[in-house]
């Protein structure tokens, strides 16, 4: 050992200060910065005496990391569910009378209750008049919000989509860089590669396997490669600018109203992945899952409501006569003025087991046979008819799709529309009742029933008609006043063509038809379980959404709180094991402050040594 | 909640700034509902208490539905009593001026001159409306009710009034003159005989009430009567025959025996020589009889049957209007006919398969509905007005004794009509209907008035806030908050930076 060791030592202690200090910049300088992870630097010394310094590592803990990037995946998808939902109760339930559905609603029942007391007050018609638009607005409003929504989700997933492929091609690049280097891999490129991989697992739930020189591959949980150590996938949406009621979901690409999320392999293949299910949580999966379920029953929902509405206003209920014919017996039902999407009823008992048959009138015959749950109650037995030629026109497929259907009841037409259902004569079946709604498109000479509200698309009264698609299916941005009836405010009360101004007679119907008759909601509208139709008043189904969708949204709100305290804590672990200590920073610098200073003494120690031999 | 970047090195910093943020939001959030008075502006953020609050909305709107429909049906129920009131104080006032003499001056009585007034009256009250709608004309409440009174009267240049058809009644029940009856004798037998095939004139429905001797009465049969004098009949003996008149009522000709040789006067017959003789005598008085009868009682039933007949017309059923020539008429003008020809004096709602209550009927709670329609035509109605335009439209000669007895006559029935009795419906009759519907009505506005102030107080516990617990949240939050800013910027400082030269 001499004073050039010595001189060496101290020069290789001055490196390895100015590196720390390096270091310390750097971590002070990067503590605000987004995926930035604390860098080490360990020194140790050499067999000579002097420092060395380590390459610079990361604080890194892999294991909370990846719980992180999982917990992120819960995170975004609750966080955009409760968003939505937060977004959907703001547009469903707002309190204040002057905007809220319910209080359309009771204003139009109000002015009806106004109409009925004095029907020929000008200011009562006009009042009627005034809440039915005001209610049919609402209706297109609403809907119009839900759509928005919907379309919000379709270019939300647009831009995740472009984000996934950022994140996708800079793995590529990374993982090309890293495939050059020799040795550690540069922390930095370590860096930029997990705030990737961070940014996709927000999009979806991700798996990354890890290589030791840094190389990575990622799985989503499905299974589906998304990268593969040195190609990734490429997401592709075929984004819809503008979303309607009727712009569904479809596997086929063709007949999909809204876009498709593809993944497209390097080799060229492409998944799916809202049909595939690739995505079980993260963005991706709440944006798709909004789209095509939650805002499309949000928009059922209203649909259910404008079609119960025009419906009960509109639909008049024929009375069913039981009839005998020998052994047997069953119910008779006059049909005339049967329109498409009006239904009739067969409600019979065989074998022990109650059934229930709706005949559907359908025109179109393309559209045949109906799905099941066309009638909005899963349970029935959907027969698709054309009366096309009156009820003697229909009653052989009918008779023949009962005998399909397993049923041994035979129909019959004794005389002009009406329709005459038999059971079996022997006791195997018994009819148990007959109905059936036929829509009055007449403001007079129909009936006390009165079209108050048409489809803006055809300008007649709602039938619920399947011929061309469902009529229901936004049928609630479509809703309208019936402009003759904007136009004559008589027909609220002019029933014959010569009723008496002051009859009540059709007020009255259309006042019981709003708030005392029971109608059945379709089991769509999910408020009565998955399997069964909500059976109620109109008003009764309005607070049921409204109620409904308050409570999503609370819901919603609570799992998404949840998750963030799930998240929080994860990310206060991350944080102190990979976050950045400004104190812990500067006390190094004072320490290697110290140390560069002790170095640069000895140094200049060994100068003076070194002086003092030379005048020797 | 969005997701904001995650950076480790400031995550302590970041944690105390979304603290602090959601306790301003909070505070904001307090803030707000202290401005609206207001929980939530949206059902979601009302809690549980979302359905109950949606229920009470619903039932407080229908409420206040009933209490407007109650309100309507008040203001209808006071103009429909002051007029029933009002109607039926005159005709009782009439029951009281039509039992007071006859001094006809210049051609009118007292009561005739009120009998216009109050008719003209009754016009105007039938007449009332609401904001332009008629409460006396069942459902048609936009068609003006009653014709006025100059037009019931007299008529417009296409259509008769009810003085024309008192005129043509009067000739049709008066016929040749002896009230479309006629006389004949042969032997010693007079027989009395309607004119066949027509509803006019007097009706032959009682036995004749002989006390005369040696008389056998025999009919009424075939519309004839015959009075046989088997023998002499003794002086002071009489004979009464009941005729019935055409307005319901029944005039009495009775005729008197008096002994040979002695002038007969009004209603009395001279005993002949023989029986055939007295049988002569007899029939030459009972033609004076009849036709003195039929000048008074007879005319005044005629005028009163042709009033009756002209009010109880409505537009979907027109009067009964006798088809020309008068003095021989033996029918009626078909419907169309009469509608073409005749005043049709209420134009309103005729319906009768409609109950006159129910053409108005008030939902003034969830199950309770009151009928307070009313038309002019109601029975009670329809006959004070009939009366009224009888007594107005006819006229009397002063100083002819005839028209003497016929205004008393007249004046005897419409006093009786006037007064009523029991079982008669009057107008009386109709006014309490009203009254019970009023009290029903009453009683309706003060459970709804209840109802409301209940559903309204229960909706505030739920959806308004109590200030004083805000504004004690508000201030702790304040605190809170103050204490956090303070140690978060002391925090700040603490950091080694601040510390080193």
């Amino acid at each position: 050992m001499g004073l050039s060791s010595s001189l060496n030592i101290a020069v290789s202690g001055l490196a390895a200060s100015q590196a720390q200090i390096e270091l310390v910049s750097q971590n002070v300088a990067n503590a605000n910065s987004v995926g930035y992870i604390k860098r080490q630097i360990t020194t140790t010394a050499s067999y000579s005496g002097s420092v060395q310094t380590s390459a610079v590592t990361r604080a890194y803990d892999q294991l909370v990391q990846r719980q992180l990037r999982t917990e992120n995946a819960g995170a975004a998808y609750s966080s955009i569910m409760a968003q939505y939902a937060q977004q959907l109760n703001g547009v469903f339930g707002q309190s204040d009378a002057n905007v809220s559905l319910d209080g359309a609603f009771n204003n139009l029942t109000s002015a009806l209750q106004g109409l009925s007391s004095d029907p020929s007050s000008s200011t009562a018609r006009a009042g009627v008049l005034q809440s039915a638009q005001t209610m049919a607005a609402r209706l297109n409003t609403l809907s119009a919000n839900v759509q928005e929504l919907r379309t919000n989700a379709e270019q939300q997933i647009a831009s995740d989509v472009t984000v996934a492929n950022n994140a996708l091609k800079g793995l590529e690049d990374i993982a090309r860089q890293l495939g050059t280097t020799v040795g550690a891999p540069d922390v930095s490129l370590l860096d930029q590669r997990d705030s990737y991989i961070d940014q996709l697992s927000k999009l979806g739930d991700i798996k990354v396997n890890e290589q030791p020189n840094g190389q990575v591959t990622v799985y989503t949980n499905s299974g589906v490669t998304l990268f593969d150590g040195s190609k990734g996938v490429r997401f592709q949406f075929d984004q819809r600018t503008s979303v309607g009621p009727n712009a569904l979901y479809n596997a086929d690409a063709s007949k999909s109203g809204v876009g498709q999320l593809l993944i497209v392999t390097p080799s060229g293949a492409s998944i799916d992945a809202g049909q595939q299910n690739v995505f079980r949580s993260g963005e991706f999966k709440g944006l798709l899952d909004l789209r095509d379920q939650v805002l499309p029953e949000a928009q059922t929902q209203l649909d259910e409501l404008a079609a119960g509405l025009s419906r009960a206003l509109s639909d008049a209920s024929p009375a069913a006569t039981p009839v005998t014919a020998g052994a047997q017996s069953g119910f008779s039902i006059d049909l005339a003025g049967i329109q498409p999407g009006n239904m009739t009823k067969i409600s019979f008992q065989q074998g022990g087991v109650t059934k229930t048959v709706s005949l559907v009138a359908v025109d179109n015959p393309s559209v045949l046979p109906l799905p099941v749950g066309a009638t909005g109650n899963p349970n029935d037995i959907v027969i698709g008819v054309s009366f096309a030629g009156g009820t003697a026109g229909a009653l052989a497929d009918i008779q023949s799709a009962l005998s399909a259907a397993g049923t041994n009841l035979t129909v019959s037409n004794p005389s002009g529309n009406v329709l005459q259902v038999l059971d079996d004569g022997s006791g195997t079946s018994t009819v148990a009742g007959v109905s059936a709604n036929i829509t009055n498109g007449l403001l007079s000479g129909g009936g006390a029933e009165l079209p108050l509200f048409v489809d803006s698309a055809t300008g007649q009264p709602y039938t619920g008609s399947f011929d061309a698609g469902s009529q229901r299916t936004g049928f609630s941005s479509r809703i309208t006043i019936n402009p003759a009836v904007l136009g004559d405010s008589g027909a609220l009360v002019n029933y014959t063509g010569s009723t008496d101004a002051g009859d009540a007679t059709r007020p009255n119907l259309l006042l019981d038809r709003l708030t005392g008759a029971t109608q059945q909601f379709s089991y769509e509208a999910g408020l009565s379980g998955t399997n069964q139709p909500y059976s109620g008043t109109i008003g009764g189904f309005l607070t049921g959404i409204i109620a409904s969708q308050g409570a999503n949204a609370v819901q919603a709100q609570n799992l998404d709180a949840g998750q963030q305290v799930v998240v929080n804590s994860l990310q206060a672990k991350v944080a102190s094991t990979s976050g950045v200590s400004i104190d812990e920073e500067l006390s190094n610098l004072i320490k290697m402050q110290n140390a560069y200073s002790a170095n640069a003494r000895i140094i200049s120690v060994v100068r003076d040594l070194f002086d003092m031999l030379d005048r020797i | 909640m969005e997701i904001s970047a995650f950076k480790a090195g400031y995550y302590d910093m970041d944690l105390a700034r979304d603290a602090l943020g959601t306790t301003k939001a909070q505070l904001n959030d307090l803030t707000k509902q202290l401005n609206t008075g207001q929980v939530s502006t949206t059902y979601g953020g009302l809690g549980q208490a979302r359905g109950s609050v949606l229920d009470l909305n619903a039932k407080i709107s229908a409420t206040s539905g009933y209490l407007g429909t109650i309100s309507n049906a008040s203001s209808r129920i006071s103009f429909l009593n002051a007029a029933l009131t009002q109607l039926a104080s005159n005709a009782s006032s009439s029951a009281t001026e039509t039992a007071y003499g006859y001094t006809f001056s210049d051609g009118t009585t007292t009561a005739q001159t009120s009998a216009a007034n109050y008719l003209s009256q009754a016009v105007d009250l039938l007449n009332s409306d609401i904001g332009g709608r008629y409460i006396f004309s069942g459902r048609s409440t936009d068609t003006k009710p009653v014709a006025d009174y100059d037009t019931i009267i007299n008529g417009d240049a296409t259509h008769a009034g009810v003085a024309t058809l008192i005129a043509e009644r009067k000739q049709a029940d008066l016929g040749s003159g002896s009230g479309r009856l006629t006389l004949s004798g042969a032997g010693n037998t007079v027989t009395v005989a309607e004119e066949a095939g027509q509803p006019f004139g007097f009706k032959l429905a009682t036995p004749a009430e002989s006390g005369l001797s040696n008389v056998t009465v025999s009919g009424p049969a075939g519309g004839a009567i015959g009075v046989d004098f088997t023998g002499q009949s003794n002086e002071g003996e009489v004979l009464s025959l009941t005729l019935s008149l055409p307005d319901g009522t029944t005039s009495k000709v009775t005729l008197k025996a008096v002994a040979a040789g002695t002038a007969p006067g009004p209603g009395e017959f001279e005993l002949g020589a023989t029986a055939a003789d007295t049988a002569g005598n007899f029939q030459t008085a009972l033609g004076d009889a009849l036709g003195t009868a039929a000048k008074t009682d007879l005319a005044a039933a005629s005028a009163l049957r042709a009033s009756q007949d002209f009010f109880a017309g409505s537009t979907s059923n027109p009067p009964a209007r006798i088809a020309p020539p008068y003095a021989s008429a033996t029918g009626f003008l078909t419907p169309a006919q009469a509608a073409a020809s005749t005043v049709i004096w209420y134009k309103g709602d005729d319906d009768s398969s409609v109950a006159a209550r129910d053409t108005s009927a008030q939902r003034v709670d969830a199950s309770q509905v009151v009928g307070i329609g009313a038309r002019a035509n109601e029975a009670p109605i329809r006959n004070a007005l009939a009366q009224w335009a009888a007594l107005a439209a006819e006229s009397f000669t002063p100083g002819s004794d005839t028209d003497t007895v016929r205004y008393q006559a007249l004046t005897s029935r419409l006093q009786a009509g006037f007064a009523g009795g029991p079982g008669v419906p009057s107008i009386q009759d109709i006014a309490s209907e009203i009254s019970v519907a009023n009290v029903a009505v009453t009683g309706a506005k003060d459970r709804n008035t209840q109802r409301l102030s209940m559903y309204q107080g229960s909706l505030s516990d739920m959806v308004s806030i109590d200030p004083a617990t805000v504004l004690t949240q508000i201030l702790s939050l304040q605190t809170r908050l103050q204490a956090s800013y303070q140690i978060t910027s002391s925090m700040a400082s603490l950091s080694l930076a601040n510390y080193m030269r």
